[in-house]
């Protein structure tokens, strides 16, 4: 399965004009760092938003805060261990992916266009951990200023 | 009780003060309370009668019994409405015109119609606050979803819902807010 997202530097020039070292925590999390943002599992889109005109072909990419994929979604994966299922609603959409456990398998359905997908628990894991630790690298790198924020300075420095 | 009224000395034999007739008056009716209505609220009706015999006790001070009842049932009364500033393109008003407005030109976006203006959009978020199950907590934000029982436009598939997602951060301030699919 591959989880990834595209560097919109347009994106982070503007994001920067308001200093993240001040901004709010919740805002950075929810609005700042949108980015085209992928999910496929098995040839399956789940982040394909189905186009209006049905002769063109869906985008498989989606624009998510990976600040907010990072945190919030990781949480939602591991939570599945917990309850045997667990949901993340997409940020800006309210669209969700339901996570079902059936043993190690978990079961993904996408509310973006209705598709769902099977993949191991590991894996799906690994997928999330290292999107969010590819984030971490990236603004770490990208935007240095945001180690200095008191909320998230401490998460880009977690291992 | 003669200008100390920490000395128990009382002097003039003035106890029955006015603040003292209140205060028998608000034990006898916590009393009664107590007797009439079961075990319902029976902690905010102890704590407000130990809170009235306190205030007898005590010279000068009376209602402490009502403003014990209003402090433990305010929670209840009163429902969280969070604040919705100006703010800028990536939080609150400025934010949610910005991009979630009937004007906005993103795609895949949820979207308010047209009859909703900042007066509306205020009571859409004080609808959702009241009317929602509860806040949830993710990460730096809460989030509460709520059918806020009209439609107020477009989720980001362009169907019409009366569904509203709001996101607040700790201090209780409208990140956004923004149409969401029907649950």
């Amino acid at each position: 399965m591959l989880l990834e997202f595209q560097v919109d530097e347009a994106v982070l020039a503007a994001d920067r004009e308001v200093d993240p070292r001040t901004a709010d925590a919740a805002a950075l999390q929810e609005t700042y760092f949108l980015m085209p943002t992928r999910l496929q599992v098995h040839q399956d889109e789940l982040f394909a938003v189905p186009p209006k005109d049905h002769r063109k072909n869906a985008s498989p990419w989606l624009e998510l805060p990976i600040l907010h994929v990072a945190t919030v979604g990781l949480q939602k994966v591991q939570d599945i261990c917990k309850q045997s299922q667990s949901t993340y609603t997409l940020p800006g959409s309210g669209w969700r992916l339901r996570f079902q456990a059936s043993g190690q398998d978990i079961l993904i359905h996408s509310e973006v266009n209705g598709r769902q997908s099977c993949v191991h628990y590991t894996e799906l894991l690994a997928a999330f951990e290292h999107f969010a630790s590819t984030v971490k690298e990236v603004l770490g790198r990208k935007v240095p200023e945001l180690q200095e924020h008191p909320y998230w300075g401490k998460w880009l420095k977690e291992k | 009780m003669g200008g100390a009224p920490v000395n128990g000395i009382d002097p003039a034999g003035r106890w029955l003060t006015p603040d003292t007739i209140l205060d028998i008056g608000f034990i006898a009716y916590n009393i009664y309370a107590l007797a009439t209505g079961g075990r319902k609220a029976l902690g905010i009706k102890l704590s407000a009668l130990g809170a009235d015999i306190g205030g007898l006790l005590i010279p000068g001070v009376t209602g402490l019994g009502t403003a014990s009842r209003v402090a433990r049932e305010g929670k209840k009364l009163l429902p969280f409405v969070p604040r919705l500033a100006q703010g800028n393109l990536k939080m609150g008003l400025e934010h949610i015109v910005h991009r979630h407005w009937h004007s906005s030109g993103f795609a895949h976006v949820s979207k308010f119609g047209a009859e909703v203006g900042v007066k509306e959009l205020r009571g859409i978020i004080h609808a959702a606050a009241t009317r929602g199950a509860g806040w949830r907590v993710e990460g730096a934000s809460r989030v509460i979803e709520s059918n806020v029982g009209r439609i107020i436009r477009t989720d980001p598939a362009g169907h019409a819902t009366s569904w509203v997602s709001v996101v607040i951060n700790q201090a209780g301030e409208v990140i956004t807010a923004y149409p969401i699919p029907l649950r």
